[in-house]
């Protein structure tokens, strides 16, 4: 059960890191491999507020989606001034992986911190004769709160429709005089805050580290890949499936445990390459 | 036997048909026109019978063979050459390169002894260039350095330029001069008696001037076939594609 | 005749080059001369990668994995079986590597388009795991295989740095030859088209996956052996040296120099060889983040300084290849 509990908790953080990097990718086509370190962005920012300043968690989670959504406009602006090229993108991508890791390194010290301890959610909850730790629970419930949110975004509202239709088609999207310049940085703070929170809660159990920039951005395009695009549930799945294989292989085979991911991701291309939700790429 | 048989053939998008249970047989050494409004399902018709987009529906059968199913490459090689509508060129690559990679059938490409310079392969594209009249500066530019002109007789350069048992041009006269249109008349005539042709345009004396047998296609579906001189005075085709007045006397 | 002239003109300067950088050791310290070897690999390493990268555009991030094959292969058999000879090793590293070529291939080209570009990033980076996870790629209790040293050639050899940087001068000259005749051979002429338009690739009848393929196998196993070089020289081979991280330098590389020129991506590795280390000399500590910001750059130079970036690569440019500008 106490497996199951980290599969969980461990897929609500990878959804929302996932759908981050998957609309950018799907809607804008902007490979944007900094994405994980948004993520380290927001673990740190919670640590220094929950931990070292002793902010109440969701002060501190809420403050540090709000960091990362600034984070977001200028990483937008950055990736607005280069072309939309893969070239540019993956070097913009690396750099900001290596100056905001370095960086991180420099402010926090190059020591990792260990898994937020917060008060009120060191105990388990009991459910029938099952204690689940209080902590995987908080972070399912934020994690499912903001995947619901983020498909009532994108299923209800406005921008939400324009990222639709520019997954469906960007050229059209664009001939309809939708500004998708505008959407992109919609797209660009939401992701970024959500990766920022994401950061957040996910430190109740992965601290915060500077090698997360690399780490989370890789279970998270392996969330992608699985999951395939423009869809949220197809993301979800996928979110849960590799929460959960993560937590299971670690605890039958250690010495195996994060290739078997990488092995689901090769079985996903081979079986479906378009992922499960079937969207062509 | 014909050389193409196309066997109701259909493409649907979604709810929409592109094209619509389509068939018509094309002989060897025919040059049949297609003419139909914007829309009508020409160049679907053509990306299946290239290969760019598989059929919903029907067969395509060449030399009696079911092409249907094969990749694009599949079918230039069972004979299917085509030009683009809208020029599809190798933006990097100088006008030389893209005709050297036009004789693939000359050339040694195999992956195993492909390593060597050709010399009958450079022969063959000098000849190319000097007949394109590409080969300003010695064929060295690129399609963005080139006239529109220029870039449309390397478009249809390097759909002529193998030995095709079936030619797919697509508007192959527009950007080209009245007396480019002549030449290139001669370059396909040059192919043989055995090519078949099979070309979209919309100047109607073009049409007239090349086809043997003309095919009118409306909303996906084709809706007359028959001999310029039978198509022209169609009621339905007048009604449908030429306008109430008859545009040829 | 005309055309002997011409290519005594061409191959002229390179090969004075060749022959100046062989007599280098005369004029260097030992450390140099490491530094040297390294760039020299790591120049060929970015070069082999290019042949996917910059003649076929199939933007892999994931090549330090096929390089890692070949380091690991080469690291094994000598450290563990006790293969010595060069020939040996570097027959077997070249299969190794191929095969691992076509599996990262197949697998890989299942995806199109930027999600390409993810699934190689996540199969190189399922080689360092593998690298960090599996014992059998450890030795002597080291996260890494260590105790690597130069093969024999099977003739009396006496290794030191300077015979060391001499001998893999040799090999990189000969792979950056191989390459040449790749790039200037009809089929790297086929990898640019498949490049540049695929569609029209296929409507000139041909298998453009078929050469998606070629490019990837070829520049996998030429990464394989220059890996096989990079392990001799270090004496070990780790899971950084295989991981995301390391195949993002090596795209660095190839694209500083100018990917999809002819010589532009070897130079590329040599410099950014050369920075890394004095960025490291200068402070251990902040050197990523100099790395990090000559990735930014690049990436706006490309942006804001087109016409110094062409006329950059217009030097390195081969006649017979033109970059994506």
């Amino acid at each position: 059960m106490q497996v199951v509990a980290n599969g969980v908790a461990l897929g609500a953080v990878l959804f929302l890191m996932g759908s981050g990097l998957a609309l950018l990718l799907g809607a804008m086509g902007v490979l944007n491999l900094a994405h994980g370190a948004v993520y380290m962005v927001g673990a740190y920012t919670t640590w220094t507020l929950a931990i070292s300043q002793g902010w109440p968690l969701v002060g501190a989670v809420l403050a540090a989606g709000a960091v990362c959504a600034v984070l977001g406009v200028i990483l937008e602006r950055l990736f607005r001034v280069i072309p939309g090229r893969p070239n540019e993108q993956i070097l913009m991508s690396f750099g900001l992986i290596y100056v905001l890791g370095n960086l991180a390194q420099l402010v926090w010290g190059p020591v990792a911190k260990s898994p937020f301890q917060v008060a009120g959610l060191q105990g388990a909850v009991q459910v029938g004769d099952v204690a689940i730790p209080a902590n995987r629970l908080a972070i399912a419930a934020v994690g499912f709160a903001i995947a619901l949110l983020l498909w009532l975004v994108q299923d209800r509202t406005r921008v939400g429709a324009m990222v639709r239709a520019g997954m469906d088609d960007a050229e059209m999207t664009r001939a309809l005089g939708i500004n998708l310049d505008r959407v992109v940085l919609a797209v660009f703070v939401l992701g970024s805050a959500v990766a920022g929170i994401a950061g957040g809660i996910g430190g109740l159990v992965l601290g915060a580290s500077t090698n997360q920039p690399m780490d989370v951005l890789l279970l998270a395009l392996i969330v992608v890949v699985v999951g395939g695009i423009g869809s949220v549930p197809g993301t979800l799945v996928a979110s849960l499936m590799i929460g959960l294989l993560d937590a299971f292989s670690r605890y039958q085979f250690p010495e195996m445990s994060s290739v078997m991911l990488y092995l689901l991701m090769v079985a996903v291309l081979v079986a479906r390459p378009t992922g499960l939700s079937g969207r062509v790429a | 036997m014909p050389l193409l048989e196309i066997d109701s053939v259909g493409r649907r998008y979604g709810g929409v048909h592109a094209v619509q249970d389509v068939s018509f047989h094309v002989d060897a050494g025919e040059w049949v026109g297609v003419i139909g409004p914007n829309g009508a399902g020409k160049s679907t018709l053509f990306n299946i019978l290239g290969g760019q987009v598989t059929a919903s529906s029907g067969a395509v059968r060449l030399d009696g063979r079911n092409v249907s199913g094969l990749p694009a490459h599949q079918r230039f090689r069972a004979g299917i050459a085509r030009s683009f509508q809208i020029s599809s060129l190798f933006p990097d690559l100088t006008a030389r390169e893209q005709l050297t990679l036009a004789c693939r059938q000359t050339g040694r490409w195999n992956l195993v002894r492909g390593w060597g310079a050709d010399k009958s392969l450079n022969e063959r594209v000098e000849q190319l260039l000097d007949i394109w009249n590409l080969n300003r500066s010695g064929g060295s530019e690129l399609p963005a350095e080139m006239s529109y002109g220029a870039q449309r007789r390397l478009e249809l350069a390097l759909a002529v330029s193998s030995q095709p048992k079936l030619l797919l041009l697509d508007e192959p006269n527009v950007g080209l001069t009245a007396s480019e249109c002549d030449d290139l008349r001669d370059r396909v005539a040059e192919l043989g008696d055995e090519t078949a042709v099979i070309f979209v345009a919309h100047d109607m004396d073009m049409v007239m001037g090349w086809s043997h047998r003309i095919l009118v296609m409306h909303q996906g579906r084709l809706v007359a076939d028959g001999s310029p001189e039978a198509i022209a005075k169609d009621p339905f085709v007048e009604e449908v594609y030429l306008g109430v007045a008859p545009v040829i006397a | 005749m005309v055309g002997v002239f011409s290519r005594a003109r061409r191959v002229a300067p390179v090969a004075i080059l060749v022959v100046a950088a062989f007599l280098l050791p005369f004029l260097l310290s030992t450390q140099q001369e490491s530094l040297l070897t390294r760039a020299l690999i790591f120049g060929a390493m970015a070069a082999s990668l290019d042949l996917a990268y910059g003649q076929a555009g199939l933007y892999s991030l994931g090549h330090a994995a096929l390089a890692g094959v070949g380091g690991y292969t080469a690291g094994l058999l000598m450290v563990r079986y006790e293969v010595q000879s060069f020939w040996l090793l570097m027959l077997a590293v070249a299969g190794a590597s191929a095969a691992a070529s076509m599996a990262f291939a197949l697998v890989s080209l299942r995806a199109k388009g930027l999600y390409f570009i993810l699934v190689t990033l996540a199969l190189g980076q399922m080689v360092a795991n593998l690298a960090q996870q599996w014992d059998f790629l450890k030795t002597a209790q080291a996260e890494a295989v260590t105790g690597i040293v130069m093969p024999s050639l099977g003739f009396a050899t006496i290794w030191n740095p300077g015979t060391v940087y001499q001998f893999v001068l040799v090999v990189v000259v000969v792979m950056l030859f191989t390459i040449q005749r790749i790039i200037g051979s009809p089929v790297g002429l086929a990898l640019r088209g498949a490049r540049e338009n695929g569609v029209r690739m296929s409507a000139l009848g041909y298998d453009v996956w078929r050469y998606r393929v070629a490019a990837i196998v070829l520049s996998g196993t030429l990464c394989g052996l220059s890996g096989a070089l990079f392990a001799f020289h270090s004496g070990l081979i780790a899971p950084s040296n295989v991981g995301v991280a390391a195949s993002g330098v090596l795209v660095l590389m190839a694209i500083i120099g100018g990917s999809g020129t002819r010589y532009g991506a070897f130079v590329g590795g040599v410099v950014v060889t050369l920075l890394q280390f004095y960025a490291s000399e200068w402070s251990m500590e902040r050197a990523p983040m100099i790395v990090g910001v000559l990735f930014i750059l690049t990436a706006l130079l490309i942006r804001f300084r087109p016409a110094a970036a062409s006329a950059l690569r217009g030097l390195l440019r081969g006649e017979a290849s033109h970059a994506s500008a």
